[in-house]
């Protein structure tokens, strides 16, 4: 069995009074691609919040490589777990080099090291020919290789992506997806938000499907994105399209 | 060589080209050996406060840009300077009542305090009510409120002061604003405070850089953005605070030259800090010398020519900004 990458124990959460992560525990481990799914507003983006320390616990703990989160410096954190934002909150022209190299700031290291990490970042997300170009005229797609070249620069073993393809055509989905898959296979342990649950049939190792603050199913992607589970927690019937592999709540056209 | 070098170099010969130009131009004949040194000594003394409370202001404005990721905010804007105003009117006010109605005390330890106060409090207040609202209407409409609170209070504060006279005159000289007065202690104070200041906002650049993509994205980055801010208002209260307790009410500065060396030296605040600063106190010490050329009942006092270069800019940049089609409605 690979070592614990993430550790989540009796997890809750309240937002204004409101429970919005309930005695949530999850388990995930180095060279897993780990899913969250579930409805808008389950908590999904709450529980990967808290893994990287940006949401306060009201109770329950949470271990990152056996080591409690809470006695993990900033430093520490950035070069443990790296994460990939939906979208970012830049709003000056920087370059999708200084985008990407920013993934080094806690580490004390020559220009050299930093070139040449920030450099496989860029080959690895093969958009090194973009790096001179400015993060606000990139597309959708591009802004979002770009924000995972940068988490990887980081080197942290460990990748946290919230929604990582939503809003992407289904190029740039599967191309992400794909590289999601290939950093699993290098023992990354990668955790993500993903709402098409094509994707996680095709894509997860594990799934752990949310509702109402709570993790209601979790295991194998088989098991647990059935019509079953679908239905009792979005409240609609999926039917396989043959044709095109997907599938589409009831009555709807492809 | 790099732009950014080539810039600060030329920056850097411009600074001594304009201290020579602001020693040799003024009132008073050099030609005459027995005050040669004397008008060489005052003038001395009043181009390095101007110099170093530019540099000051210049700074103060890339860090509240950077604190509050946004390129409009600035010490005068955000209210810091008005409330740095009030805070050394009200030590002057108390000082003049503790040392007996008059001002035969030395003022230059008061004000300073004062001043310092007055930005941290200002500060503290707008980014309290400015929290979770991140978009610039919000801020600029605190600011702008906070400067007017400060201003009104401030003028009821002078109106207090004019029981005595000496007081009075102090706080009307105070109010306008200016370095014609400035000696070694406003100079070595004004200097000192820049100088650390200056190395103190550069040595949070790599920080500042980080903000840009927002506070929770830095975090995960690695940036501790709670020190960061920490450290950044008791930069930017000591640069502002500094500033007007030797100059008055500069405004624009932080505004307008942190926008023009963005535009030479691109965002990284590692090379932006050192360029304002060089920049900062070489516009300052040219509107001095402004305001010693053009002479109307006296000088012209600093803050008014400023005012009259920042607000025009600053009315351009919020019109070619994108934040105008949300005043537009």
């Amino acid at each position: 069995m690979a070592e614990l990458a993430i550790g989540i124990d009796a997890l809750s959460i309240q937002l204004g009074g409101t429970s919005v992560v309930d005695a949530v525990s999850l388990g995930l481990h180095f060279g897993e691609l780990g899913v969250i799914a579930g409805p808008n507003g389950a908590g999904k983006s709450t529980l990967l919040r808290a893994v990287l320390g940006l949401s306060a616990p009201h109770s329950g703990r949470i271990s990152i490589s056996g080591r409690d989160l809470a006695s993990l410096r900033h430093a520490d954190r950035s070069q443990t777990l790296s994460y990939v934002p939906q979208t970012s909150a830049l709003n000056a022209a920087l370059s999708v080099h200084e985008i990407v190299a920013q993934g080094r700031f806690s580490r004390n290291e020559s220009r050299a090291r930093t070139a040449a990490a920030v450099e496989q970042a860029l080959e690895r997300t093969g958009i090194r020919a973009l790096q001179s170009r400015s993060y606000l005229a990139l597309s959708g797609g591009e802004r979002r290789l770009a924000l995972i070249a940068r988490a990887l620069c980081t080197e942290a073993k460990i990748v946290l992506l919230d929604e990582p393809t939503a809003g992407l055509d289904i190029a740039n989905r599967l191309r992400i997806l794909e590289l999601l898959r290939s950093l699993a296979g290098e023992n990354f342990a990668v955790l993500a938000v993903l709402h098409d649950l094509d994707d996680v049939l095709n894509y997860a190792d594990s799934v752990a499907l949310m509702h109402r603050g709570k993790i209601v199913y979790s295991g194998t992607a088989k098991d647990v994105v059935t019509a079953e589970h679908v239905r009792g927690v979005y409240g609609v019937e999926l039917v396989r399209n043959a044709a095109l592999g997907f599938s589409l709540p009831k009555g709807a056209t492809p | 060589m790099r732009t950014s070098l080539r810039v600060l170099l030329r920056l850097a010969l411009a600074t001594v080209g304009c201290v020579v130009l602001g020693v040799l131009v003024g009132y008073g004949d050099l030609g005459d050996a027995g005050m040669r040194g004397a008008f060489l000594e005052l003038r001395a003394y009043r181009v390095a406060t101007a110099y170093f409370a530019g540099a000051a202001l210049s700074v103060a404005g890339v860090l509240a840009q950077g604190l509050f990721r946004n390129p409009l905010a600035s010490p005068s804007i955000l209210g810091v300077s008005a409330g740095a105003s009030l805070g050394a009117q009200l030590a002057l006010l108390s000082g003049a009542a503790v040392f007996g109605g008059s001002v035969t005390f030395s003022p230059e330890m008061l004000i300073p305090i004062g001043a310092f106060g007055g930005a941290l409090l200002g500060l503290g207040v707008l980014m309290a009510i400015t929290r979770n609202r991140p978009d610039v209407i919000a801020l600029l409409l605190c600011g702008f409120l906070l400067s007017n609170l400060f201003v009104s209070v401030g003028a009821f504060v002078t109106s207090l002061g004019q029981q005595t006279w000496e007081l009075g005159r102090a706080m009307v000289a105070f109010m306008l604003g200016g370095v014609g007065g400035a000696g070694p202690r406003q100079a070595l104070l004004i200097a000192t405070v820049a100088t650390l200041g200056t190395l103190g906002a550069w040595s949070w650049a790599r920080h500042l850089d980080l903000l840009l993509t927002g506070e929770e994205e830095a975090e995960t980055l690695g940036v501790d953005t709670v020190l960061v801010k920490r450290w950044c208002v008791v930069w930017i209260a000591l640069l502002s605070g500094a500033a007007v307790a030797v100059g008055g009410t500069i405004a624009f500065v932080g505004l307008v030259v942190p926008h023009v060396c963005r535009s030479l030296v691109g965002l990284s605040n590692r090379v932006l800090i050192p360029t304002s600063a060089l920049a900062g106190g070489i516009f300052l010490v040219l509107c001095d010398l402004v305001a010693r050329v053009i002479s109307i009942q006296g000088e012209l006092p600093l803050g008014v020519v400023t005012g009259l270069i920042g607000a025009p800019s600053f009315l351009y940049l919020l019109l070619r900004s994108r934040y105008m089609g949300v005043l537009r409605g």
